[in-house]
């Protein structure tokens, strides 16, 4: 690989999300490219009557304001970006994001940002088991370090109960991944994961390759689980992809910011499963703070910047800028009441 | 003696026909096995190159040793995947391939999309003994239009299971309560994948047209999955979800005694897939899928005895008959596209009520169809197709050449083309007019 190919791809972090916006691009150019192709296959587009889109897709304003609302299935780091890059009043619709990101939501952007969330029909636990589990993720340490990973496959595995998971079918995929683009397989201890699946969910594991999965028709009967803390992508298209063919969700506790969403309306995505719509009073929590008008992040910003000139040194940037969001939110919790972990 | 070596894919095919049509195909053969004829299976990976580079795998190696060892007196390919292409070259590095005895080639609707893989073995075994066995008589006509001659072709219509489809009045009774239907109801199915060519938009389109002033309570159920892989070739793609958004808007749309009467199964196993068949009054399919060779669905029901209407296109004309229920509605290329003649739909119903049909009806048309087309009776089918001499393959003409390189030009560019996209007028129409039987039953 050329110097300046690796440049293309150092710049697709923060850069490639803000000027897919400031651009206001007409189409989806070679770096979107790369930013969709390595979160293949999650990032694959999706139809669905809420104009479901990914931001950094290369969408233009024009094509926006045409909607009379987006559902957006980006996740926290383009979201950050884009509402410290935009300003509210330059959209005429009113845009949906994931429900568990409320918190991300600037108080300038509050009159503008509804909530959305995936809801199957069929919902599993211990006490209603499926035959099947498909489990998906990505297996790399800037999306999921290993202690997440691992929290998130236990939380399954107690969900539907370690003893009953010896009589359900057990298949995992994880896609192949580009070492080349965020680092090597060391850093992202692979053998960490590959514990972590093997020890909650057993060691008669299927593992198809993407080419079988995506004919398959049925997952009836069968509960999909995805470890996804939602940094880069929040709806992702395997989940659509298995609950339109019959999966349902793991039961889930309910979060004690719950209270505050108030239910609007939903709409159907296929037979098996729906979004439903909220808003959000934003009156019972505190004020916004912005990860990005911190110190810090400015701080490091420059260093990066400065480091850019010296190609190796950056490999680390998306997975600092993914941490930087991490431990702004671990320490800068929007309300002492939130249970969101990313 | 003979001796078979049947040729398949060892793991299950992607498509769901495929996976009905092809254990009930080598059932049919197995059934030939005989003191005269021995059958010998020889299973590959569909993933055979990879599968020998990383696992312990050596297919081809065992396949040309198996050749040796057992030496048939024809070779079966009963599979579409892995093509019979791909295994032949490299056969042909451990054996040589004039060396091997008659060929026979079962194809499918994906002939077309593997016209390319089609082309190049046609140029590796011109002058060698094949049979190409094709899956109607529309699909005889495509792939006449391909060759030199057409002395190679057969048709053979795939076999339904009649363990699986069969009609039973007990069960049609039964399922009717437990869905309440009355006894004065009538049901319209469609079964199949819910994808773009398989119209079945319009087919609830024209049900709600025919119904909405109708004295007659009906009912349409719809079973199957839906299926967004658009149209590729043609330059449509479609997105995940949207084929649920584009009926479930539909069904919005309609008023709501007519959209409380259509209901969406999803994807049913075969057990109430039988049962829902047998529960039925007609079975309904306005298919023009650009590669419906065949049709499992329409099979199925007519197994059960169902009167059936169907489109006059591809593999679903063969279904006709006098001897079972079976309507074709006019279908017309013209240069903006396919035209159905729609009122057909009206006309059949109209004679339905006019029928009277009972149990022994049904029971009649089953039976008469199984005798047709049932495993047992397709053994036979094969014995004769096999029995006849082989003949010299004369090879593909430029037609499969010149489409195959549209087709992969376009499958590739995603835009949409005015070759393909259905016209009197274009290339499309040099291609499908066969799919068209003109039959008026």
């Amino acid at each position: 690989m050329s110097n300046n190919e690796k440049k293309e791809i150092i710049q697709w972090g923060y850069e490639l999300i803000k000027n897919a916006y400031l651009n206001k691009v007409q189409e989806p150019d070679l770096q979107d490219e790369l930013y969709l192709n390595y979160l293949f296959p999650f990032s694959k587009e999706i139809y669905s009557l809420g104009h479901s889109v990914l931001l950094f897709g290369g969408h233009s304003f024009k094509t926006f304001n045409q909607k009379p609302f987006i559902t957006v299935r980006d996740g926290i780091i383009p979201l950050t970006i884009f509402f410290g890059e935009m300003r509210p009043d330059e959209f005429k619709l009113d845009i949906y994001i994931p429900k568990d990101l409320w918190f991300i939501v600037p108080d300038e952007w509050r009159g503008k940002v509804r909530f959305y969330e995936i809801k199957s029909d069929e919902i599993y636990s211990a006490h209603k088991l499926p035959e099947k589990i498909f489990v998906s993720g990505i297996l790399n340490s800037t999306l999921a370090d290993p202690d997440q990973f691992e929290a998130s496959i236990k939380r399954l595995a107690d969900g539907i109960g370690k003893e009953n998971l010896k009589n359900i079918e057990v298949i995992a995929y994880f896609p192949d991944k580009r070492n080349d683009l965020w680092g090597s397989w060391e850093e992202e201890n692979v053998l960490s994961y590959s514990s972590a699946i093997f020890r909650h969910l057993g060691l008669e594991l299927k593992t198809p390759r993407w080419g079988d999965l995506k004919n398959e028709m049925n997952f009836r009967n069968c509960l999909y689980h995805e470890v996804n803390s939602g940094l880069f992508i929040k709806d992702s298209y395997l989940s659509h992809f298995a609950l339109s063919r019959g999966a349902g969700l793991l039961a889930e506790e309910p979060k004690p910011e719950e209270d505050n969403f108030n239910f609007l309306f939903e709409l159907r995505n296929s037979l098996y499963h729906k979004y439903n719509f909220y808003e959000f009073d934003y009156s019972k929590v505190e004020k916004f703070s912005d990860p990005l008008k911190s110190n810090q992040f400015t701080y490091f910003k420059r260093l990066i910047e400065f480091q850019n000139k010296d190609v190796r040194l950056n490999f680390e940037w998306e997975k600092w800028y993914a941490s930087y969001i991490k431990r702004f939110y671990k320490n800068n919790k929007p309300t002492s009441r939130s249970s969101f972990n990313i | 003696m003979k001796r078979l070596l049947i040729i398949r894919s060892s793991r299950q095919s992607f498509w769901g026909s495929c996976r009905v049509i092809s254990p009930n195909l080598q059932n049919s053969y197995q059934l030939l096995a005989s003191p005269e004829c021995e059958i010998k299976f020889f299973d590959i990976s569909d993933l055979f190159l990879k599968d020998d580079a990383l696992k312990d795998g050596n297919y081809i190696t065992d396949l040309a040793q198996t050749l040796r060892d057992y030496n048939p007196t024809e070779i079966i390919f009963t599979d579409h995947r892995p093509h019979p292409y791909e295994i032949l070259i490299f056969l042909s590095m451990h054996y040589p391939l004039k060396d091997l005895p008659p060929l026979v080639f079962h194809l499918y609707g994906d002939f077309t999309f593997f016209a390319q893989s089609w082309a190049l073995i046609g140029e590796k075994l011109k002058g060698h003994k094949i049979k190409l066995i094709v899956a109607s008589e529309s699909q005889y006509k495509l792939v006449k239009n391909f060759s030199n001659s057409e002395v190679n072709i057969e048709t053979f219509i795939f076999p339904v299971d009649e363990k699986d489809y069969y009609y039973d009045h007990d069960e049609r009774l039964e399922t009717r309560r437990q869905f309440q239907i009355r006894d004065y109801e009538q049901v319209i199915l469609y079964s199949g994948r819910i994808s773009l060519q398989k119209n079945v938009d319009i087919l609830i389109s024209e049900y709600a047209e025919i119904f909405k002033n109708s004295v007659f309570p009906t009912k349409l159920w719809i079973v199957g999955a839906f299926d967004d892989h658009g149209a590729n070739f043609q330059g449509v793609v479609n997105y995940e979800g949207f084929m649920y958004a584009k009926i479930h808007q539909l069904l919005e749309s309609l008023p709501k005694e007519i959209a409380s009467s259509i209901r969406l199964w999803g994807l049913q196993p075969k057990e109430t897939l039988r049962k829902l068949k047998n529960a039925a009054d007609m079975f309904m399919s306005l298919s023009l899928y650009h590669d419906e060779d065949f049709g499992m669905s329409p099979a199925e029901a007519l197994s059960c005895g169902l009167p059936t209407l169907l489109t006059d296109w591809g593999g679903y004309s063969s279904f006709t008959s006098k001897r079972w229920f079976c309507n074709l509605i006019p279908v017309e290329l013209t240069k903006y596209g396919h035209q159905l003649k729609v009122s057909k739909m009206q006309e059949f119903f109209e004679m339905f009520n006019l029928a009277f049909i009972n149990q022994h009806d049904r029971t009649k048309w089953s039976q008469e169809f199984l005798k047709e087309f049932s495993i047992r009776s397709s053994s036979q089918k094969l014995k004769a197709i096999l029995d006849k001499d082989y003949l010299e393959f004369q090879g593909f003409n430029w037609n499969l050449a010149y489409y195959s390189n549209v087709y992969w030009t376009l499958l590739h560019g995603r835009q949409l083309s005015i070759h393909l996209n259905p016209s009197s007028d274009n290339f499309y129409a040099q291609i499908y007019q066969h799919y068209i039987s003109g039959k008026n039953i």
